[in-house]
């Protein structure tokens, strides 16, 4: 009789036990899950915070950067076995974009004529590299095209748009070259 | 049918004892447990915090930007002249920042480094116990003949 008694109190204690570490295993699963959910929503929070700076910052730059004033600058012009210095003073740096763009169009497009721009795309990439590395320390990649011609900038060794990290933020402003609309991307990132 | 019953629990006094590892076990499992809840909630109540900071720091910049008082007529860039001479007061009445936060701007010129400061200065204890939301950008500073320069707009913001 004692025997079976201490039996059933022994059983009661082992189920006890059992429903504790049931009672432990569901707690440790929910706390599984909590971390999950809210360490998605951390990292949401975080990516929210980095992306408004960045959209707001990207803009700031474009604007500055575009009515930015290039005091000296200028292209060479190779046609017709000549060499000619043509110098700018005080142009906009969206003047000098859209020199750039439309000289290179010619450049291309008719064989007879051909200019170095290298002192001009070095002018434009000058200001921008001021503006988002100087300032405000954002790696940055400027992207246009018109007709034939590109024109692609940055201060890391990118060639196009399908290198540039997916974390970037982008300004696109719309510039007009003749009767042409021609946009203009700036992207920045960290 | 007293008897009885006193008969028939086994356990008396003592018998709550028995139960005790299992009481452990539950206690140590509920601490473990809101610790880590404690652990997740406080990284994120920070984090919205200082995205609440960040989001007071960009409209106190976009106001800046259209501060009458402190821009050129005809360009709306900012007036060296107009820094020159800007009242704190009158800054801190048009910002009307909420109580929470302190701020301080500062305007630089890129060539000559000179430096217009508005604002509270930023002790070290705050540096340590608070976040800074900083904003830096480019901008343009137009002297007295209207030339324009680049600078430098930094905005910080802090609870404090």
């Amino acid at each position: 009789m004692e025997r079976l008694r201490r039996t059933k109190k022994d059983e009661k204690a082992v189920l006890s036990m059992i429903d504790a570490i049931l009672f432990g295993i569901i707690l440790f699963i929910v706390t599984i899950l909590v971390f999950q959910q809210f360490g998605g929503a951390l990292t949401r929070e975080r990516d929210l915070k980095s992306s408004e700076f960045r959209r707001e910052v990207v803009h700031d730059i474009q604007e500055v950067a575009l009515d930015s004033v290039i005091e000296k600058t200028g292209y060479v012009n190779l046609s017709h076995d000549q060499s000619r210095q043509v110098k700018l003073t005080n142009i906009t740096v969206e003047g000098a974009i859209k020199d750039y763009l439309f000289l290179e169009h010619k450049n291309q497009d008719n064989e007879k004529l051909t200019y170095d721009l290298s002192g001009l795309e070095s002018d434009i990439y000058q200001i921008y590299n001021k503006c988002a590395w100087d300032v405000s320390r954002y790696y940055f990649a400027l992207g246009s095209s018109y007709e034939t011609s590109e024109l692609f900038l940055s201060n890391v060794q990118i060639n196009n748009e399908e290198g540039l990290p997916p974390e970037r933020a982008a300004s696109t402003n719309t510039i007009m070259l003749g009767m042409h609309r021609v946009d203009l991307t700036l992207y920045i990132w960290r | 049918m007293l008897r009885g019953k006193i008969k028939d629990d086994q356990k008396g006094i003592g018998g709550f004892f028995f139960d005790t590892p299992v009481l452990l076990l539950i206690i140590v499992v509920i601490m473990i447990f809101t610790t880590s809840l404690y652990q997740v909630y406080v990284p994120i109540q920070k984090e919205k915090d200082r995205i609440a900071q960040d989001r007071t720091c960009i409209a106190l910049k976009n106001n800046l930007q259209n501060y009458p008082q402190i821009l050129d007529e005809s360009s709306e860039k900012f007036s060296i002249e107009k820094l020159d001479s800007l009242e704190k007061e009158n800054l801190n009445s048009y910002l009307k920042l909420d109580s929470d936060y302190s701020y301080n701007i500062s305007f630089e010129l890129l060539e000559s480094s000179e430096r217009w400061f508005f604002g509270n200065d930023l002790t070290s204890e705050e540096n340590s116990e608070v976040g800074i939301s900083s904003y830096q950008i480019p901008t343009h500073m137009v002297d007295e003949g209207g030339f324009s320069h680049l600078g430098k707009l930094k905005v910080s913001v802090w609870r404090g």
